[in-house]
């Protein structure tokens, strides 16, 4: 049978220094009004003003060369600071598609012109990117998309729409998936491309959708007659579907994928300390015993993805586990308040509870629904 | 784990399937019953992750043998500069801690148990076996009346919580290693199993079954890797790592079991067909030194109490300054 790998990674004294910087930033963020700590932050709290000192700090672009901007620093580092990050609900969201996996798309992929130009400002905080993956008719059926690009004498001309596109309307480029020749028969992941795609261009159209609290995150991207230039081509052409699985491990492993409620369980536990009866006790003691397990299998995968070694599928494990893992975390939040009056709750707490919520649906969803990441587990285990 | 130690055992397992008498010879002659007694001792002197790697290989094995137990026993012993009888040893593991229920009491050559800072070994005449939720005999012993044949002076950090802490990681190595046993095994079935035309493996509904299962394993075995990680030969190993891993891994063992038997249907709840079997062992091992609540509520207790950095400080790392 298949065997996962999640190679067990030992913290050591660097990384505790690192930690201690990160949380004397936040500290001092959080203290001085620069922030309101969110549920869901790095999908949905987007402030160009904090991204840009991350950026100052060198905690963007922190495993990339330091010739295009970046700090050369290892995988585990750059798992540390978005990890404190995420627990602080800190509002990273829009540097956060540039910073996990479209920069490094561009450094695998990209032109030495691409790599030179964009990638400094990503590492500064000052440029974003976009995911142009889903389409109306193609979601969890990737390769259905319909979106096309033809050949032309100048380079190529782009047709087609996107969507759930997050943040697209604060970046400057999205990575889009697109047909660049017709499917073989049923081989539908052959012909398609990924284009780097600059967004304030001629012919693309971003409108913002709202989601269901009526707070506007994603979008839809038209692109009309585009005409982008000949290396607006990222990597090989017709290879990708390879590239977009690469770019998914990547979106898959992160710790954003079992964190994004976390911050609501530190602020409950203020008000919950000493008074959990042992059914509460149980209860916080199991979350915190699958979170803890999560981090190991969290840091084996960075630590696999830095030596190049490919662990699409673990990634997809984590996510599944981690995404019903903080499904747990709000109902045991709930229940574990259920006995103490609101208004011995502090400050922000209800709106905490309230957003987290309302944000929750989408967990499971984004980045491969938890049916098909089950697929991906199934396949790996020769079921499929 | 060294390859060669793994491939010896599972050969050893493999040519003594139905008679455990030669089997537990053949793991003797070959030093795997003493994997944790030191060289000096007259042991084999293996890594500590090396005797977990083998107690998890050995709970996917048919034969039923203490050897888990006997590795157990083994190290205490070492941990008290004392030599290691031959035989098999069996130890207390009974649910909440208290040493009554004593699993092989009927067959192994001595009990080992810790009391008041001592290690004693018993000679155990009949043991009465009990009906009992796992399928390897239990029985109930009254130490009272009894006088240890040997005794021990332990060590200092030798405490009965560290007693029980390293049991609930050596039952979490063993129900890794009966999880993975199901789950190979549920895929064989339903590989092979055909209905409404084909194989079950075909259907989504058992492809998400198996996936869960996958990943409940996974993640288990990342808590055992935390929790193995934390153990030495001469310290207290990391409490809150141990707590992780005996919570998670009993919580995970429901689930396997529950989706193994639901993708097997009827063939899987007979005595004749394994699964059962191993069902029972999980049900068992997920009780021993302390279920999944019993591990919650330390945690919840440990993680509750008040902080200066709150929870990420808990969970991430403690921070000078």
């Amino acid at each position: 049978m298949q065997q996962f790998n999640f190679p067990f990674v030992a913290t050591n004294q660097e990384e505790t220094q690192l930690r201690n910087e990160v949380r004397s930033f936040l500290k001092a963020e959080l203290d001085s009004g620069g922030y309101q700590p969110s549920a869901d932050c790095w999908m949905t709290a987007a402030s160009p003003e904090f991204s840009e000192k991350l950026g100052t700090q060198g905690w963007l672009g922190m495993t990339w060369p330091k010739q295009y901007g970046g700090h050369e620093r290892t995988t585990l580092d750059r798992l540390i600071v978005t990890e404190e990050l995420l627990a602080a609900g800190a509002p990273v969201a829009a540097h956060w598609i540039a910073d996990r996996q479209t920069g490094q798309q561009i450094i695998n992929f990209g032109t030495e012109e691409q790599k030179q130009t964009l990638l400094p400002k990503m590492a500064a905080g000052k440029s974003f990117a976009a995911i142009g993956m889903s389409e109306p008719q193609a979601g969890s059926d990737l390769a259905a998309v319909r979106t096309k690009a033809d050949k032309t004498a100048t380079g190529w001309r782009l047709n087609g729409r996107k969507i759930w596109s997050t943040g697209a309307h604060l970046c400057d480029h999205m990575i889009v998936l697109a047909r660049t020749s017709p499917a073989e028969g049923r081989n539908r992941q052959i012909g398609l491309s990924q284009f780097l795609v600059p967004l304030k261009t001629r012919g693309v159209e971003v409108s913002g959708i709202d989601d269901l609290s009526n707070h506007v995150h994603f979008n839809e991207t038209l692109f009309e007659d585009v005409d982008l230039t000949e290396d607006a081509l990222l990597g090989k052409e017709g290879n990708g579907w390879a590239q977009c699985m690469g770019e998914l491990a990547l979106e898959r492993s992160g710790p954003e994928r079992f964190l994004s409620t976390f911050i609501l369980l530190e602020q409950a536990l203020t008000v919950l300390r000493g008074k959990l009866d042992n059914q509460g006790l149980i209860t916080l003691g199991q979350l915190i015993a699958k979170l803890r397990s999560l981090r190991i299998m969290s840091r084996g995968i960075a630590r696999q993805l830095a030596q190049g070694i490919p662990s699409d599928t673990e990634a997809a494990m984590v996510k599944a586990l981690g995404n019903a893992f903080e499904k747990e975390v709000v109902t045991a939040t709930r229940r574990l308040l259920s006995t103490t009056p609101t208004n011995e709750w502090p400050a922000g707490l209800a709106a905490l509870l309230d957003d987290a919520v309302l944000k929750l649906p989408a967990n499971t969803l984004r980045g491969g629904t938890t049916e098909i990441l089950r697929g991906i587990i199934a396949r790996q285990l020769g079921m499929r | 784990m060294d390859a060669l130690i793994a491939d010896t055992a599972k050969r050893i397992y493999a040519d003594h399937a139905d008679d455990t008498t030669a089997l537990w010879q053949a793991l003797e002659d070959n030093g795997l019953s003493r994997a944790w007694v030191p060289d000096e001792l007259g042991g084999t002197g293996l890594e500590l992750s090396d005797g977990f790697a083998l107690i998890r290989q050995s709970a996917g094995e048919q034969a039923s043998v203490p050897f888990a137990e006997t590795l157990m026993a083994g190290y205490l012993l070492a941990t008290a500069g004392a030599e290691m009888p031959d035989g098999q040893i069996t130890i207390a593991s009974s649910r909440q801690y208290s040493a009554t229920e004593v699993p092989f009491a009927d067959r192994a050559d001595h009990v080992l148990r810790l009391q008041q800072n001592q290690i004693q070994l018993f000679k155990v005449e009949n043991a009465q076996i009990i009906s009992h939720v796992g399928s390897d005999p239990v029985a109930t012993i009254d130490f009272a009346p009894l006088t240890p044949v040997s005794s021990h002076k332990a060590a200092a950090w030798l405490t009965p919580e560290i007693y029980q802490q390293l049991g609930a990681v050596i039952r979490t190595a063993q129900l890794c290693g009966t999880m993975q046993y199901q789950l190979e095994l549920t895929l064989e079935h339903t590989s092979t199993r055909e209905q409404f035309g084909r194989p079950l493996t075909k259907f989504q509904a058992i492809q998400h079954l198996l996936a869960e299962m996958a990943g409940e394993l996974a993640t288990s075995s990342a808590a055992l890797e935390g929790a193995i990680q934390s153990f030495s030969l001469d310290a207290a190993p990391d409490a809150i790592a141990v707590a992780c891993a005996k919570a998670r891994a009993s919580e995970a063992a429901d689930i396997v079991s529950r989706h193994a038997h639901q993708a097997h249907g009827a063939i899987g709840y007979t005595g004749e067909y394994s699964l059962g079997r191993f069902s029972r062992r999980l049900w068992q091992w997920r009780e021993d030194f302390g279920n999944e609540f019993y591990w919650g509520k330390q945690l919840g207790e440990q993680f509750s109490r008040t902080s200066s950095g709150g929870l990420t400080e808990d969970i991430f790392g403690e921070v000078n300054g």
